[in-house]
């Protein structure tokens, strides 16, 4: 008799979901012979038989998470004993509702452990008045002590509270999370909830982009912008890997047929991203025009809504702040975003001699729900290869 | 025709009663084929709620109404279509009355059992028993003091003679000699209940007398007996000689309601018995015996009548509902 | 109190409303006053407590018409006159009577324009008493303004001053819906300015009886002189300084004075005479509720009389009966717990 357990295939695998059985109950199965395959976090694998015999007893189904450690399977060897086989079996089966039950009680102390919390925060007495002028003024009750009857907060207290706050503020310069800050704070924390992250780093010599943007300096007087280079980069890469222009909806990915990009601008106001639409359909010298206008206008705070809706891709630049790595966070509802850093000279070996070249870290986050490591690297080096040779693509 | 009588009062007896009759005949029948339909368009599920018809008792309501203008006040009942047919409710609006809709003579919202239609007279019909004769007492005050000679007749059961409602009435009416005709329909049956078992007095009328006011028993299905004697009531009423009782006795042919096969209580053969009495077929003896119409007349009265109830039916079914941006009118 | 332009002088709310009775009566043949007693009464001169004293001597027995012991008959005759062009103005004696009637007022005139479709208009006026307070036990002391108020069609009026008496008589009167006016035995004896020239008070507009900031006080018939001496208490002994509003009319209710005053004062109290079981308490504090919720700083009280029927014995009654001192009680309990 042998048994299959749940393997642990990562270090910080403590489950696998049993993705599909491979041999049905009280089939031959053959020493290496694949069984079972089984989903960890990040990777699929397959698990073959320990021994030759038949799979006598299943004990986790497909799309079933089971722990680490815990028995998956038994395999039936000639010559053993059904009743000892047996015997195993309901032991396991035992443990197994036990382990089911635990779990369950487990959630009903959770679930008491709320109730508490919930009765902590209505055990505050507060009258209706005194609770709707809190909330007006940002006012947090559960640090107002009631003076009304029974330790009540009556609206005499928060207007306290209230001039208190304002005093306070006066003095420690508190400014309240409104407006397009309190916009940004509730999409960053959407994305961090929703959005399983992972930011990938690539350098890329940046000797093309200066030597195209001083080529168009000189001959047509024209300022290229690095934004308007990258954005031509990544919306080629983009055509190439259409599943970063994606959204995903509900259970599906769709792919987005516009390519609409976005640029990160930091204002005195806060950060706002306006968005080239159909950024594909635009030779260099419109991108470069449409980049300069929307940014002047970001900064003059004179964009409309359609100036910053439907973005399906965002290129954020810190560059100019010294930064060279950092972790973009994705906007809800897209997949990926790319951080570009500085532009710094740095020596390399070429050809045998060290040479000083210019450099400029690219940090791309992209939706593990969507996109795997492997194809986010792929993307990247195909930004890349873009900014390297933009003279080709221009 | 009923107007023609009025300006024709005064001449020779025999050609009154002609007119006259012929106008009963056409309106009773107009009442029993109304009701018959109204029963048709009951089974179709096209009228809300309870309705009760008075299939056996036109002569009742057609007998009182013939001697009263459109300006005396009538109180009607439950049991009222045909109050509300003979005191010249038009039977398009009363048609769509029943139906419940917007062109009602209520707008549709007082439905078969509370039909009202001020400009011919009939100011209301009160379907919680008994209730409508103090209402009656009032019209009669509101005469008395405005010193008009209007009437006020107030239609009611057997049942509501047991009521406080008709006992005070009756008093009231009675001590301020009001121009009030008390019109007891009675057809033996409060829904289930025989009179005998609900009632202390052999007639009705006889409690008139604890009131000290004239009472009468009447043959109900005789629409010119019943004539005949509220006649004498309305004159005595108009002359200022105070209220009158009567009780005319009658048969429902058909169930207190059309949800009732009235078959639990009574015989087949009580029911049998009373519809050979039937109150239009007796006329229409009546009429031919005496030479006043022909077979071929009374057909050809048949068949306008038939017509004008279909036409009246066919608007009540073509007429909207009440817009529901007004339930709310008519509160205040 | 001073009216521009009025000469005004103390009456009774007695006297308020007989002068309302008797001016209505000349200005309109139409009104007739029907009920028991009110011809003659104890004193010869007209009903029992003389708010129909020497109407009769002016405007015959016709027009003011003593009636048998048999509400629902003359009240159905009532009705029956107002659809056919009379105005009357029915006395019941005593309110708990009203239920000797209920049929009539409640199935009938309450309902007669609704179910004619608007053809018919019910212009009476059923003037009652309520006997509270004099001992006249548990059938003669009832406070029935909320069951009233439960029946569309019908409108419910309260005075509690002899000026209100006297100018909300005259306009139900004028109305051609049918109201319930109710009086009060405690308030008939009380004084008050009344102007010597005609006036009317419309129906549907409340009165604020005393200008407050600290909370808002409903009082309704009875309890507003008592609400107004609480408020007055308040003030000296407690530094509350109480709004005191008076509905005056309970259907149609003027909800814009009482809501306008709670959003100012955050805090209600509602005070009546009768049970507080679904009373008008319960009606007004829950439109308060639904309305002003936001507004509200401490719970909405409702003084009232306890779920008792009236004892006859004095030492009882006075029990089931609010007084100032339960006001001030209540007052204090929602402001300083």
């Amino acid at each position: 008799m042998k048994t299959i357990i749940m393997p642990k295939l990562d270090l910080a695998m403590d489950s696998g979901t049993i993705v599909e059985w491979f041999k049905r109950e009280g089939e031959e199965v053959k020493e290496g012979e694949r069984v079972v395959s089984i989903m960890t976090q990040k990777v699929t694998y397959e698990i073959t038989s320990p021994a030759n015999g038949t799979l006598y007893k299943v004990f986790a189904s497909a799309n079933e998470d089971v722990p680490v450690g815990k028995p998956i399977a038994v395999i039936m060897e000639p010559g053993d004993n059904v009743a000892d086989v047996e015997r195993y079996i309901r032991e396991v089966m035992a443990e197994k509702a036990a382990s089911k039950v635990e779990i369950k009680e487990k959630e009903e102390i959770t679930v008491e452990v709320k109730e508490e919390l919930r009765e902590e925060i209505e055990r505050i007495k507060i009258s209706p008045i005194a609770r709707k002028l809190a909330e007006e003024h940002g006012i947090d009750i559960t640090k107002i002590k009631g003076t009304g009857p029974g330790g009540r907060i009556t609206k005499e207290d928060v207007l306290k509270a209230i001039e208190e706050f304002k005093a306070r503020k006066e003095k420690e310069k508190i400014m309240p999370l409104t407006g397009i800050r309190k916009i940004i704070a509730e999409r960053m924390v959407l994305s961090h909830k929703t959005i399983p992250p992972v930011t990938y780093s690539m350098e890329v010599d940046a000797t093309q982009m200066i030597a195209v943007r001083d080529a168009f300096k000189k001959e047509k007087n024209i300022d290229l912008s690095y934004n308007t280079l990258i954005t031509r980069a990544v919306v080629k890469a983009i055509i190439d890997y259409p599943i970063f222009n994606s959204t995903i909806e509900g259970e599906n990915i769709r792919i987005i047929d516009d390519i609409n990009i976005g640029i990160a601008v930091a204002t005195d106001y806060g950060l706002v991203v306006p968005v080239i639409h159909n950024a594909d359909k635009k030779d260099i010298m419109e991108l470069n025009a449409i980049v300069r206008d929307l940014v002047e206008r970001a900064r003059q705070n004179k964009l409309t809504i359609e100036d910053v809706s439907n973005g399906t891709f965002i290129i954020t630049n810190l560059g100019m702040f010294g930064v060279d790595v950092f972790t973009p966070i994705i906007f809800p509802g897209q997949v990926a975003i790319l951080g570009v850093g500085r532009i710094v000279e740095k020596p390399v070996v070429s050809s045998g001699q060290i040479v000083i070249k210019p450099f400029m870290t690219l940090s791309l986050t992209a939706d593990h729900r969507v996109i795997d490591g492997a194809l986010a690297a792929k993307f990247l080096r195909k930004i890349k290869e873009n900014l390297e040779n933009i003279h080709l693509i221009i | 025709m009923y107007k023609l009588l009025r300006e024709a009062e005064g001449e020779g007896l025999e050609r009154l009663h002609s007119d006259l009759l012929i106008w009963m005949y056409t309106k009773m029948l107009e009442i029993r084929r109304f009701e018959e339909k109204i029963e048709e368009e009951y089974r179709k599920g096209l009228i809300p709620g309870l309705v009760h018809l008075s299939i056996g008792q036109e002569a009742v309501a057609v007998g009182v109404c013939a001697n009263l203008r459109d300006d005396d006040y009538v109180i009607g009942t439950h049991r009222g279509h045909g109050i509300a047919i003979a005191k010249g409710v038009p039977l398009d609006k009363l048609a769509a009355e029943i139906l419940g809709k917007e062109t009602g003579c209520c707008k549709g919202r007082g439905g078969s059992m509370r039909v009202a239609y001020v400009d011919k007279g009939l100011l209301y019909s009160c379907p919680i028993v008994g209730t409508g004769l103090p209402l009656a007492v009032g019209a009669g005050l509101s005469i008395k003091l405005r010193k008009t000679n209007q009437v006020a007749v107030c239609f009611f059961g057997d049942g509501a003679s047991n009521t406080g409602d008709f006992h005070e009435a009756l008093n009231l009416a009675s001590i301020w000699r009001l121009p009030v005709i008390f019109i007891c329909e009675n057809n033996m049956y409060a829904i289930s209940v025989h009179v005998k078992k609900s009632t202390s007095v052999e007639n009705i009328s006889d409690r008139a007398r604890g009131y000290n006011i004239p009472g009468f028993t009447v043959d109900g299905n005789d629409v010119i007996a019943v004539y005949k004697i509220v006649r004498e009531a309305v004159q005595r009423a108009r002359n200022g000689e105070g209220p009158t009782l009567i009780e005319c006795k009658t048969y429902r042919i058909v169930g207190h309601g059309t949800t009732d096969p009235g078959i639990a209580y009574r015989t087949i053969e009580e029911i049998e018995e009373w519809k050979r009495k039937c109150p239009i077929d007796r006329l229409r003896r009546y009429l031919i015996a005496n030479g006043i119409l022909s077979e071929e007349d009374l057909n050809r009265i048949g068949s306008e009548v038939e017509a004008r109830v279909r036409e009246a039916i066919k608007f009540a079914e073509e007429s909207p509902y009440p817009s529901p941006d007004q339930v709310a009118e008519y509160v205040y | 109190m001073y009216i521009r332009g009025c000469t005004m002088r103390e009456i009774t709310y007695v006297e308020a409303l007989n002068e309302a009775l008797r001016e209505e009566m000349r200005r309109d043949e139409r009104v007739i006053v029907m009920g028991e007693d009110v011809q003659l009464g104890y004193s010869g001169r007209g009903g029992l407590f003389l708010v129909t004293a020497d109407l009769m001597r002016e405007f015959g027995p016709e027009r003011v018409r003593d009636t048998p012991i048999s509400e629902e008959g003359f009240v159905g005759a009532a009705i029956g006159a107002a659809i056919t062009g009379l105005k009357p103005v029915v006395e019941i004696m005593y309110a708990d009577f009203l239920l000797c009637c209920m049929n009539q007022i409640v199935n009938v005139a309450a309902k007669l324009r609704y179910s004619t479709g608007g053809q018919l208009k019910v212009p009476i006026v059923i003037r009652t008493m309520i006997g509270q307070g004099r001992g006249v036990g548990s059938d003669h002391s009832q406070v029935p303004i909320a069951w009233f108020m439960n029946v569309p069609g019908l409108k419910v009026v309260a005075p509690s001053t002899p000026y209100d008496a006297k100018g909300l008589l005259k306009s139900a009167i004028r109305d051609e819906s049918p109201i319930i006016f109710f009086e009060s035995f405690l308030l008939y004896r009380t004084k008050g300015f009344v102007p010597t020239e005609e006036y009317i008070v419309p129906l549907g507009e409340a009165d604020v009886k005393r200008k407050g900031t600290d909370l808002t006080i409903v009082a309704i018939s009875t309890m507003v002189p008592c609400a107004l001496s609480a408020a007055k208490k308040l003030k000296e002994e407690f530094n509350i300084d109480a709004e005191v509003i008076d509905p005056r009319t309970l259907v149609p209710l003027d909800k814009k004075t009482i809501i306008n005053s709670v959003m100012k004062t955050n805090r209600l109290i509602i005070v009546e005479s009768g049970v507080k079981t679904c009373g008008v308490g319960a009606e007004i504090a829950s439109i308060v509720a639904e309305e002003t919720f936001d507004y509200l700083d401490a719970p909405i009280k409702r003084v009232a009389a306890p779920h008792i029927p009236a004892p006859a014995s004095p030492a009882l009654e006075q029990l089931t009966i609010p007084s100032e001192n339960d006001i001030i009680r209540a007052v204090r309990e929602i402001l300083q717990g």
